[in-house]
């Protein structure tokens, strides 16, 4: 008997089905993962399993644990899942009580399902075991980092010592060391604890190096279900077949023109912030970017790496003219300007694609009237010169010139990335920085989105300045990688000699942190 | 249009508050009876057919006071509503597209005028000038003021933070252009619905600045006017009292709910699907 | 916190001295000669000499407001021009009303409007949840001194439990001095009740779609529990900013109410004060008004940091 059985699962929302006929089992002790894109219903379904499934949310199918029914009143449901099942959640921020301690947040969980005098050795076991120190404890949760939310959040799911963890999308919130970090203490603790692990996730690989067995879900239906090795290795369907080659990032190599002279040139910019101080004694400056150096030439791919907080984005936006530098310069083509002091002619030199492809359209504007704005820098222009370059940028990126006159939530998330990538074209500029271009994108669309980028650079001879935190995107698409922490450049070089060879600790650590590409077999703990 | 109509309470609640400003823009052009038109010995009639809510202790049509008295309350409302706007909107947009210093002034001079509460501004307006309608409109304006400016500068920090501004400023579009194309669009919602709110307070405050003196004064009328006139009789002719209480509360009631209305169909947290579920 | 307090402290401090300094730009500097002013046109250049002597108003302007900022700190608010005593001595009689008026009302208010509006959101969608609801609407629309009209046609004229008006003061009968000063403080508490039921409402039906709601559920809590036990302390929040402002709408409250009783207190001092054009009485009467909307907005910021751990340590 499985320890978990789902069979014939639809979730629906009045008239619209979201998940439809969602039948598995997960045996005692085994590491099951449910792959999925955003909105194919993955998370509803472990909801469905924890019986947290939100109001107006009507569910038919049946649920057993242990070949019993999951039952219906609240209060039973309740012991249930406190006592047999561990839940960790996507977004570490909010997923604790702000104003508890995290110590009581745990014993809480003891407490509700074990014995009330146990809380005073579990809980220190417990922050052992999740690798945090006892002083954690007494934190409030905004003193914690991310990972060490998500590990808090792991003690209170194994409180109870239950048979299953469900873990959505754990790590996707966390950089890629702790994220990693994290993955890997799941896994062992869940061979430690023979305990059953259902994993949700975007992320193929994150899935391939916990899961034996996966499940490929897709618009609420069950795609694909088997090993994990042959699913990633022989995908059956289109759609899985289509996500194994997206999680690749393939670019294929393009006629590009050769790389030129010098375009950019960043001398010793450095950015401190005030912190807040009291009155008249300012606090010691915040650094976020410091005496950084390095230089872009005509039509090369240059990427910026490294973990979240250690001033990239601060260096792009300083770049881009958003910002200003505290000290140094940046050169654009010989002419010195030091960030926001950029001068109105350069702007139009110089683009930014933004991550967020839903943030980064004003609603009430058409595609046309947002993707026409820069073309302010430009006076000069006629109607008809106006529109005649709006089309031209929709053409490039290969979309119609007819969504010109729409508005922004109509389109999907890589169309609209698409289209802030015509944005940035649309003043003909010669450097384009994008941060984090596909990180928001899901798996499927993140290819396409390369592949327009790169024929973009081999047709139109730009020059790309990638911030990233994803070194398999970076492998395939810089030509050279710059790694960043707390505000300075640690090192330098092609991507295939810093890949294969790191030499500074943070690259060593980024790369060991790299989950291997999927076909090969789960590593065991 | 029809988006508005799918709300019921919205539709009842505007329909509501838009047929008592109707007969409040009536009475500038007709009403029953003159309302200064004084008949001591009609007074303290019950409803005749002649005179549909009585007579007050003056003799005068309380139909027609309300009528009036409606529109009073509406004008001196709308009017504070339109200083709170006018200064607070700009305020808080200047506040959330500038930052720094800009920003910190903006915040303390709200802070500031919210020690102000508007029977403060008309006590000390009123010692200065003597009373009179205009009174209560500046001190409910003035009131206003800072509440605007929140409402606007909240909106337009948790807009501000969105890449299209970015986009903007890159475009090379400055503050005040940034505030105007992009901040203010999006925070229109946000300030219809304040505005309501504003409107029915105001018309609360309104009464009660007129109720004890310091706001509309005779021959003009208002409602909290005519429960002043009321307060020396009401434990004999309560009815005199509880016409123009009730043409208040239905009015303010009928806003409230055009109010909560408007919420609902505008707020955009409860259109979009709850990205966590659907994640 | 300790930097925190500080912080509010000082902002405190300089409200209410610009306040002050506003008061006295407004009744002292801006109607010219203020003896005259309150004199009126026909008085004779004798009888406006004497009371400017009297009023002080041979002194510079900015000696005049140094020394009333000083006078206040030591308890000198000045003379009253027309009951001819102390402004302190009149202000803190009146006190005795006007304080305890408040401070009842909130008092009701919180007790009557804050578990309606868990109630509420506990039960959301059912009937009682409807009908709070219907009451809290009704609730915020009546005016507060018409419903003390109605009170005392209901509990005073009808059923004669309670005085119309007037108030005994404290030390003759204290009883007496309560009883009267029930029915104001029900009328005040109406409208400021229904608002807080219908916040904490929000607060908490907002709150129970919080993730760390549901956190709280996987560890093995129901809806309802979680929601106690986690739910609540979060929509509290809201509710005290809330609370703050409140205090300033019962201040003015006060005034308005104070009228339909008859009761001696703050706010009719300042309306005859106003109509026989006591400048002074006024100015010391609007500056303790402002004060005390202050200081309870100093003391919800601190409460607020008490309950928010993540306030703390932001010193801004």
């Amino acid at each position: 008997m499985s320890l978990l059985e789902v069979s014939g699962l639809s979730i629906r929302f009045g008239a619209n089905e979201v998940v439809s006929g969602m039948s598995f089992a997960i045996e005692r002790g085994e590491r099951f993962g449910i792959i999925g894109e955003s909105g194919s219903g993955k998370t509803l379904t472990s909801l469905a399993i924890m019986g947290l499934l939100p109001d107006g949310a009507a569910m038919e199918g049946t649920i057993m644990l242990d070949g019993a029914r999951l039952p219906r009143l609240e209060r039973e449901m309740a012991r249930l899942r406190g006592k047999r099942i561990g839940m960790v959640f996507q977004e570490p921020m909010t997923a604790l009580n702000p104003l508890m301690r995290v110590r009581n947040q745990i014993a809480e969980a003891i407490r509700l399902n074990i014995e009330d005098s146990e809380t005073q050795v579990e809980v220190p076991r417990l922050l052992d075991e999740v690798g945090l120190e006892l002083q954690h404890g007494d934190r409030f949760p905004h003193q914690l980092s991310g990972g060490q939310r998500q590990r808090v959040m792991i003690a209170i799911a194994l409180a109870s010592r239950p048979d299953m963890l469900i873990a959505d999308e754990p790590t996707s919130a966390l950089d890629l060391i702790t994220q990693r970090k994290v993955l890997d203490l799941i896994a062992e603790i869940c061979a430690r604890r023979q305990m059953a692990l259902l994993f949700i996730s975007h992320d193929l690989k994150a899935v391939a190096r916990l899961c034996t067995r996966v499940a490929v879900m897709h618009r609420g239906k069950l795609v694909e279900t088997g090993e994990a090795r042959q699913v990633f290795s022989a995908p059956q369907q289109d759609y899985t077949q289509k996500l194994v080659a997206a999680s690749r990032f393939e670019v294929r190599p393009q006629d590009r023109p050769a790389i030129g002279r010098t375009l950019l040139e960043v001398d010793g910019v450095t950015l401190d912030y005030r912190q807040n101080g009291f009155l008249f004694w300012a606090a010691k400056p915040l650094r976020a970017v410091d005496a950084v150096r390095f230089s872009v030439a005509q039509g090369e791919c240059l990427a910026l790496v490294g973990p979240s907080g250690c001033g990239k984005t601060t260096l792009a936006k300083i770049i881009v003219g958003l910002d200003r530098a505290t000290v140094g310069a940046v050169r654009l083509e010989g002419v010195s300007y030091h960030g926001s002091d950029l001068p109105k002619a350069l702007r139009r030199d110089i683009s930014l694609v933004f991550q967020d492809p839903f943030g980064s359209f004003n609603p009430r504007l058409t595609i046309g009237d947002s993707l026409g704005e820069p073309l302010r820098l430009e006076p000069g222009l006629t109607q008809a010169d106006v529109k005649a370059r709006l089309i031209e940028a929709v053409q490039a990126v290969g979309l119609h010139e007819e969504m010109l006159d729409r508005y922004p939530h109509e389109f999907s998330g890589g169309q609209r990335q698409r289209l802030a990538i015509a944005r940035a074209l649309v003043t003909r500029p010669k450097l384009l920085v994008l941060d984090e271009p596909v990180s928001a994108l899901d798996v499927s669309v993140r290819g396409e989105v390369l592949a327009l980028l790169a024929r973009l650079q081999a047709e139109f001879g730009l020059t790309y300045l990638i911030i990233s935190h994803d070194l398999d995107m970076v492998a395939a698409m810089a030509d050279r990688v710059l790694v960043m922490e707390a505000g300075k450049i640690v090192e330098e070089g092609r991507p295939e000699q810093i890949f294969a060879a790191p030499q500074h600790r943070l690259t060593r650590d980024l790369v060991a942190a790299r989950l291997p590409d999927i076909g090969a077999a789960p590593s065991s703990p | 249009m029809r988006r508005l109509f799918s709300h019921p309470s919205l539709a009842i609640g505007l329909i509501a508050t838009l047929s008592f400003l109707a007969i409040g823009v009536l009475s500038l052009v007709w009403t029953p009876f003159p309302i200064e038109q004084i008949n001591i010995p009609r007074r303290f009639l019950g409803i005749t057919p002649e005179h549909w809510l009585g007579t007050d202790n003056l003799g005068r049509d309380m139909a027609s006071l309300v009528m009036s008295g409606t529109w009073t309350s509406f004008l001196v409302a709308a009017i504070a509503v339109i200083i709170g706007m006018g200064v607070g909107v700009p305020l808080g947009l200047a506040a959330a597209a500038w930052g720094g210093p800009v920003e910190w002034l903006v915040l303390r001079l709200s802070d500031f005028i919210f020690a102000f509460p508007a029977i403060i501004v008309a006590i000390l307006i009123t010692a200065l000038v003597g009373p009179g309608a205009s009174n209560a409109i500046v001190a409910i304006g003035i009131f206003n003021i800072p509440v605007f400016a929140r409402v606007a500068r909240g909106g337009a920090l948790s807009v501000a933070t969105l890449d299209f501004v970015a986009a903007g400023r890159l475009a090379g579009l400055g503050n005040a252009m940034i505030a105007w194309r992009h901040l203010l669009p999006n925070i229109m919602s946000l300030l219809i619905v304040q505005g309501t709110i504003q409107m029915s307070l105001g018309i609360l405050s309104e009464a009660g600045l007129s109720y004890i003196g310091l706001g509309t004064q005779p021959p003009a009328t208002s409602l909290g006017l005519m429960l002043k006139d009321a307060q020396g009789l009401f434990l004999i002719h309560p009815w005199l009292t509880l016409v123009p209480g009730m043409a208040i509360v239905l009015i303010v009631i009928a806003l409230n709910i055009a109010g909560d209305g408007l919420r609902d169909a505008l707020d955009p947290r409860l259109r979009q699907e709850n990205p966590n579920v659907l994640a | 916190m300790i930097l925190f307090s500080l912080r509010r402290f000082i902002g405190f401090a300089v409200t209410l001295l610009v306040a002050a300094l506003v008061i006295f730009w407004l009744l002292d500097l801006l109607p010219g000669d203020p003896a005259q002013f309150v004199l009126g046109i026909n008085a004779t250049p004798e009888s406006v000499a004497r009371l400017r002597l009297q009023m002080g108003l041979d002194v510079p302007a900015p000696e005049r407001f140094v020394g009333w900022i000083w006078g206040m700190l030591g308890g000198d608010f000045g003379v009253s021009y027309t009951q001819r005593a102390p402004v302190s001595e009149l202000i803190w009689g009146r006190l005795g009303v006007t304080l305890p008026l408040s401070v009842f009302a909130m008092v009701i208010s919180v007790v009557v409007g804050l578990p309606l509006g868990i109630l509420a959101a506990r039960r959301r969608g059912k009937p009682l949840d409807t009908v709070v609801m219907i009451v809290a609407q009704t609730g915020i629309a009546i005016p507060n001194f018409w419903f003390g009209m109605l009170l005392t046609l209901l509990f005073a004229v009808t059923l004669r439990w309670l005085p119309p008006g007037g108030f005994t003061p404290w030390h003759e009968n204290p009883g007496a001095a309560f009883r009267g000063l029930i029915l104001p403080s029900l009328a005040l508490a109406l409208p400021q009740a229904s608002i807080l039921a219908r916040v904490m409402r929000t607060a908490l039906v907002d709150v129970t779609s919080q993730d760390y709601i549901r956190t709280a559920r996987a560890k093995g809590l129901t809806l309802g529990q979680a929601v106690w036990r986690h739910g609540v302390r979060n929509a509290l929040l809201p509710v005290l900013t809330i609370l703050g402002l409140q205090f300033a709408f019962l201040v003015a409250g006060t005034i308005i109410v104070e009228n339909v009783f008859y009761l001696p207190g703050l706010g009719r001092l300042i309306l005859t004060a106003i109509l026989e054009r006591d400048l002074i009485l006024v100015r010391g009467a609007t500056i303790i008004l402002i004060l005390a909307v202050t200081a309870t907005m100093l003391l919800t910021d601190l409460a607020y940091a008490l309950v928010d751990p993540r306030l703390r340590e932001r010193s801004a």
